[in-house]
């Protein structure tokens, strides 16, 4: 066969290279996903990459609208291949990362024959085939709109352009993880990878939030003025492919499009010699000493906070779990990046921040700094989802077999959200209050409103969904469903929270009090209901190791 | 009592350790260590936790690079060649990673495509091996659904399916069954009276008095003891290896640590 010949010629054991890529290939596919069911056992589950494969495929058939509309073909790719980009960068990041770095691959294969090189053609063939099949249905619904409005040719060129564009954001992953694995020790690797996932969480945010502006325009038929820094972006070295089959022979186009091809074929050769065993090695190496060797922080301040013995013992679960369980740091430090750049958008958006117990409703107000809202529920939101999974989902054993009141761990997560971070938030927004409002008292009854009204929504999310800490196993993408649920349905539902309480219970202190008191009974009853809930749901329960 | 140079006239030498030594941040696990274990001989290596056993086997199937000093495992250097030298063992972990994900029989297939294994061959013996233990009727199963014995049963399937000489052993009858713990006791004095070379590390003195005619103790990272059973106590001057083991590791009277810890819990 070609492909042994080949594999053998640079050193890779065809045999081996099949038997991993095969067991990969059956590894994610039968990665749980999205538990269907809510009711108690239910197994019905949904692979998660066929989640996010339909997930992807709707986004890329909202962006085969933008070559659609407009007539400059390398602008319209530009602002498909870099979105592109991003969605690619993210998911490795955040759903691949394990495919890349995965400690359980040293533990399996270390003791087998199998040599750094085969192990890397393994991995990198597995990235590159996932990068391609979720390019696929990123920018395949594109490239059937070029060849309708344009021709096949133009189509064709657009199916190359993004092949291209996918596999360069593929190999500049692996090398950024293979860099850092070169220079840092391995015993600080996993605590610096997750803040290189925090640091590229934002970068990717940002360019996310800086591009969503100007597609907007761009989609009116306004013609888009491209900023200095267009050019450099690799996504559009590879769009400008579409410019030269379009007829557009500028030199810039020719000079991107060369930079596209340099960029390649500096890639696949440099990635070529990044990963290897002993990589895995070391991230292995990172994940035993993590655990084995770092001093423990006393917790006794941050646990006397708590009153009840069950708040104390979860706050100590999710603490020491965020030191020394990487992945979960990884998550919640992933987080954080969407949460700055909502509460960024938020300052931006409201403008001057209004007082409401002044202007009364003011829905563009409103609408502009909801987004500063969003990240109470936001990071607490996905926060309670992470916190009910765990690679050492086994552990739980320990709340199935002691005399313990199941029901009080699960509301004890929610009053450690609650203890730790929504009224650490709250305290911050007050000082942004304040800055705008001048009026303490103002600030002080605008935000117990908020915290309710946090409250409430943390009921619900506990309400949809008990889960015990740390309990079940984690699956590929069930974070996308989460998160754009949050992103989408929290910011309405903020919105008409306060503009139902800008229009009735601001006006004058008594309609405050009666406002603000009856969301403090709703809260109260609700929290009845939870526990009853909570107590159903969690007694029927069954150990999931 | 049979002295080293007896032994290497008896065996080939398969596995040989000189000055091994793995240091962590702050302490060295194994110090210095060297021996040596001849072909088709079954040494035991014992130790109380923490001994450097599991470290030792570590180093010798490449999971793990030494600090200083060197060792061969079927004439290949571990450092220097880890390829050829993991072609030549099998090994069954303490506590063994498996991708869980997998059936019992894909997991074998997967490690027998590792060893280019004939596909049909490899068939053939996973089926043997899973038959021998029980639990072929689950091998379409997820390794996820499997018991703790069930997957230490095809984790020691995976170790032998490529008919190594040379087998690792950590724990290997952790969570088996009598009868299944009977039948690999059985498999491995075969295979050592086969030519296949065993280092067996285990806690259960009493199954490695039975299994191994050599052993190895280790404590504190270093061999504090090598010989037969009956040569072990006969130095410590104690009638039992068990005694002797206590002894050498400085574990006092049993019956006197039970009862003080009986008098703590305030029984």
């Amino acid at each position: 066969m070609i492909t042994d010949r080949l594999l053998t010629l640079f050193g890779v054991d065809p045999i081996q290279w099949r038997a991993l890529l095969r067991t990969s290939y059956l590894l994610l596919r039968r990665n749980p996903g999205v538990v269907k069911g809510l009711k108690t056992g239910s197994t019905s589950r949904v692979a998660g990459i066929v989640v996010m494969l339909i997930f992807y495929l709707i986004l890329g058939i909202m962006f085969a609208f933008v070559p659609w509309g407009n007539n400059d073909p390398s602008i319209a790719a530009s602002l498909v291949l870099i979105p592109t980009s991003i969605f690619l960068a993210s998911l490795i990041l955040l759903e691949f990362g394990a495919t890349i770095i995965s400690p359980e691959d040293f533990a399996v294969l270390s003791v087998q024959p199998v040599s750094s090189r085969t192990y890397f053609a393994a991995r990198v063939s597995v990235i590159i085939i996932l990068t391609l099949l979720f390019a696929a249905v990123l920018n395949l619904p594109s490239a059937v709109s070029i060849s309708i409005r344009r021709g096949p040719l133009e189509g064709f060129v657009w199916v190359i352009a993004a092949s291209a564009n996918a596999l360069a954001t593929g190999m500049g992953m692996i090398l950024l993880y293979a860099a850092a694995l070169r220079v840092i020790p391995y015993r600080r690797l996993m605590t610096l990878l997750a803040y290189m996932q925090m640091s590229l969480s934002f970068l990717i945010y940002g360019g996310f939030g800086l591009l969503s502006s100007r597609i907007g325009g761009f989609m009116s038929g306004i013609t888009m003025a491209v900023p200095w820094w267009w050019d450099f972006l690799p996504p559009v070295w590879f769009a400008s492919f579409t410019a030269l089959a379009a007829g557009i022979w500028t030199p810039l186009s020719m000079f991107l499009a060369l930079c596209g091809i340099v960029l390649l074929a500096v890639l696949l050769p440099a990635g070529a010699s990044k990963i290897s065993l002993s990589y895995a090695e070391s991230v292995a190496r990172a994940a035993v000493f993590e655990s084995a060797q770092r001093r423990p922080v006393r917790l006794r301040w941050m646990v006397s906070l708590l009153k009840r013995s069950e708040d104390r013992a979860i706050a100590t679960l999710i603490a020491r779990q965020f030191r020394y369980d990487i992945r979960f740091k990884m998550t919640v430090l992933g987080i954080v990046p969407l949460t700055a750049l909502y509460v960024y958008q938020g300052l931006q958006g409201g403008g001057k921040f209004y007082d409401p117990f002044q202007q009364g409703l003011d829905i563009r107000g409103i609408a502009g700094s909801s987004l500063l809202y969003v990240a109470i529920i936001l990071f607490p939101g996905i926060l309670k989802d992470e916190i009910g999974k765990s690679d050492n989902f086994q552990a739980a054993w320990v709340f199935f077999t002691t005399p313990v009141d199941r029901a009080a761990l699960v509301l004890a997560v929610k009053r450690v959200l609650t203890v730790y971070f929504l009224i650490p938030y709250l305290f911050l927004l007050g000082f942004v209050f304040y800055y705008f409002f001048r009026n303490l008292l103002h600030v002080l009854m605008h935000e117990l409103v908020i915290l309710l009204a946090s409250q409430l929504l943390l009921q619900i999310a506990f309400f949809i969904s008990p889960r015990l800490p740390f309990s079940a196993p984690r699956g590929l993408g069930e974070r996308i469903g989460l998160t754009t649920l949050i992103m989408v349905a929290g910011p309405l539902l903020l919105l008409a929270m306060l503009a139902f309480f800008s229009r009735f219970f601001y006006t004058n202190a008594v309609s405050y009090l009666v406002g603000t008191s009856a969301l403090g009974i709703l809260v109260a009853i609700v929290e009845r209901l939870l526990r009853l809930r909570v107590s159903r749901k969690v007694g029927g329960l069954e150990f999931a190791g | 009592m049979m002295n080293k140079t007896t032994i290497q006239e008896i065996y080939p030498t398969m596995i040989t350790t000189t000055g091994l030594t793995k240091r962590f941040v702050e302490k060295d696990a194994v110090r210095g260590l060297s021996f040596t274990v001849g072909k088709g001989e079954i040494v035991g290596f014992l130790g109380p936790n923490g001994a450097g056993k599991s470290t030792t086997v570590k180093m010798l199937t490449g999971m793990i690079l030494p600090t200083s000093g060197t060792a061969t495992v079927a004439g290949f250097d571990i450092i220097r060649e880890p390829i050829e030298v993991k072609k030549r063992f099998g090994y069954v972990p303490e506590s063994g990673a498996l991708f869980e994900t997998l059936t019992g029989g894909e997991y074998l297939q997967f490690i027998a495509d590792l060893h280019h294994l004939d596909r049909d061959v490899a068939g053939r013996r996973a089926d043997e091996f899973l038959e021998l233990f029980g639990i072929l009727a689950q091998k379409d199963q997820r390794l996820q659904e499997y018991s703790k014995g069930m997957k230490q049963k095809v984790l020691i399937a995976a170790a032998l399916i490529h008919q190594p000489e040379v087998l690792f052993l950590d724990e290997p009858l952790n969570g088996l069954d009598a009868n299944s713990a009977l039948v690999f006791k059985e498999i491995l004095k075969r295979l050592s009276a086969q030519g296949s070379t065993i280092l067996f590390c285990s806690h259960i003195l009493d199954v490695v008095e039975k299994l191994c005619p050599r052993i190895i103790i280790l404590n504190e990272g270093s061999i504090i003891a090598e010989g037969t059973p009956e040569s072990i106590a006969l130095r410590t001057g104690e009638k039992t290896l068990e005694e002797a083991f206590c002894r050498l590791t400085g574990v006092r009277d049993a019956r006197e640590s039970a009862k003080e810890f009986l008098e703590a819990l305030g029984r």
